[in-house]
């Protein structure tokens, strides 16, 4: 299986991934320290590191969809799926490598890069001071936490939208399937979220994984 | 083990319509197999289903001994293809490609690539990406990647189409060379009869997802019936001095104006000649001719399609 995600990493270029990283770190520091300049902004520390956390979150899913895009449905659209599945290797292993890679690669982008933003927003408080007292020990403890955990159900979730993706091997279906899981758990109501509860984030991580598997399922039955 | 490559009543139905049916063909090892048929007959579905990208609705594949089965996997590794169009990751270059095919192939031969493109004369394009190919080039190295593994059995989707005439001469001595010298098995698609005839062993004939006929190229050769034909300036005083004067019977006057075609072989094109000319008719061209594997597959067709109408 690693050898397999390896060939996957081989065929197609991942530098863009930094780049979006990068990008998407400055925009949601900067996004975030305009909030916190505004009096009614933020409420405190921790709201700006729960709001850091969620931006990170729904921009990681989105691109997770991308990912997918670009590593299970371009393949179909580009028939180079022919070429792989005549390949004397299981299918189901085959594209479980793909998933398998989108996974990780977006948990540890959720994991690093809400790292970098609150690490930044650390140094900008610092000089300006939006927030005078830094949170006490325990809310950073469940903080971290609440990171970890988040990034893994997020990784879940993230694949969800392969199945609308599968259907009719769409990439737009892809994407905005994606943008519409993100906005059903992260629309506000009430300042409440369905995402701020983390049960319903691991329920959605774990639906993710079980709809992923639904969605290549009947890779070897079906035809090309 | 002496077949390569069988399919017993192979048949596939998309939504009710026969795409293929009924399919059954035998190919020996190391023989060079010519799959000829028009257009949608059906050629590419039966190759997909050979490699088990489609999956048969009735019917068995037997690749190399062993019953294909949905999770045959391990079969494959025997097996290269080009199936449809040569498909590759279009930003990787042709080497690249080659190398991601050996690592999922499972084969590690370092030679392998360098062979590969030697044998279809890529050697010096191997580092261009391969969205920079021409149609040829990529069918070039289509069959490099079918090859570079060393399979026991090719399956070759239409591989001689946008090659030029040269390139077309260069893959026939290539084919010949893989199926004399290393003995692999061939299946190769075409709508180019002319081709087919020069390096085909055997050819099945496909046309509306039906196999008409598979016959030794032998055979066909061995019916192949020559004939002379001459124009004559008058057809019906030559018919009658034919008939009269060399007491010929196989023979037909094709157009009133004067072609006539002699079956019978037996009396010198000279004597022929004379004859007529004693006789005081005149002849424009003589020739010997000789049916081709293409008078034949259109025969077969044009039968079929009079068959269908008259159903």
């Amino acid at each position: 299986m690693r050898h397999l995600v390896k060939l996957e990493l081989r065929k197609n270029s991942f530098r863009g991934v930094l780049w979006t990283a990068g990008i998407a770190v400055l925009a949601i520091l900067g996004f975030t320290l305009l909030l916190a300049a505004d009096p009614e902004g933020l409420g405190s520390y921790e709201e700006a590191i729960t709001v850091m956390g969620m931006l990170v979150r729904v921009t990681f899913v989105v691109h997770a969809s991308v990912l997918l895009s670009r590593l299970i449905v371009d393949e179909y659209r580009n028939k180079t799926i022919t070429v792989l599945f005549t390949y004397p290797i299981n299918r189901k292993k085959l594209l479980l490598a793909k998933l398998l890679l989108v996974g990780a690669l977006t948990f540890g982008l959720v994991v690093v890069c809400d790292l970098l933003v609150v690490a930044g927003f650390y140094l900008f408080n610092e000089k300006i001071q939006y927030f005078p007292e830094l949170p006490a020990a325990d809310v950073w403890r469940k903080q971290a936490i609440l990171l970890v955990v988040n990034a893994a159900a997020c990784s879940g979730m993230s694949l969800i939208p392969l199945f609308f993706g599968m259907i009719k091997k769409s990439v737009p279906t892809t994407i905005v399937s994606s943008i519409l899981i993100v906005a059903l758990l992260n629309s506000s109501n009430n300042g409440e979220t369905l995402g701020s509860n983390v049960s319903v984030s691991i329920a959605f991580g774990v639906v993710g994984v079980l709809v992923a598997l639904l969605a290549i399922r009947n890779v070897e039955r079906a035809d090309l | 083990m002496t077949y390569a490559l069988r399919t017993h009543r192979l048949t596939k139905t998309y939504k009710g319509k026969e795409v293929v049916y009924d399919v059954s063909m035998n190919l020996k090892k190391g023989e060079i197999y010519g799959f000829l048929g028009p257009n949608g007959a059906g050629k590419t579905t039966v190759m997909k289903m050979i490699t088990n990208l489609v999956k048969p609705t009735a019917g068995e594949v037997e690749v190399l001994g062993e019953k294909l089965t949905p999770s045959s996997y391990e079969v494959l590794k025997r097996m290269g293809s080009i199936i449809e169009n040569p498909i590759f990751y279009e930003k990787l270059t042709a080497r690249e490609n080659l190398e991601l095919h050996c690592e999922y192939m499972g084969f590690y031969n370092k030679n392998a690539i360098d062979e590969a493109l030697r044998l279809v004369n890529l050697k010096n394009a191997d580092r261009k990406p391969v969205k920079e190919f021409s149609l040829g080039m990529k069918q070039r190295l289509g069959i490099a990647r079918a090859i570079a593994t060393k399979p026991e059995l090719l399956i070759l989707d239409e591989p001689i189409n946008g090659l030029d005439p040269v390139g077309i001469r260069e893959l026939r001595d290539l084919f010949l060379l893989l199926s004399r010298q290393y003995g692999i098995a061939l299946l190769i698609s075409s709508h180019i009869l002319g081709e087919m005839e020069q390096i085909a062993d055997t050819v099945g004939v496909i046309r509306d997802g039906r196999l008409l006929e598979e016959v030794p190229m032998e055979t066909i050769r061995g019916r192949q019936t020559d004939y002379i034909e001459l124009r004559a300036s008058d057809g019906a005083k030559a018919a009658f001095v034919l008939a009269n004067e060399l007491k010929l019977t196989n023979f037909r006057v094709m157009e009133e104006s004067g072609l006539v075609r002699i079956y019978d072989l037996r009396i010198p094109q000279r004597d022929i000649a004379q004859a007529l000319i004693l006789n005081g008719v005149s002849v424009d061209s003589f020739s010997r001719k000789s049916h081709s594997l293409e008078e034949y597959f259109m025969g077969l067709i044009k039968g079929g399609e009079s068959d269908a109408a008259s159903r």
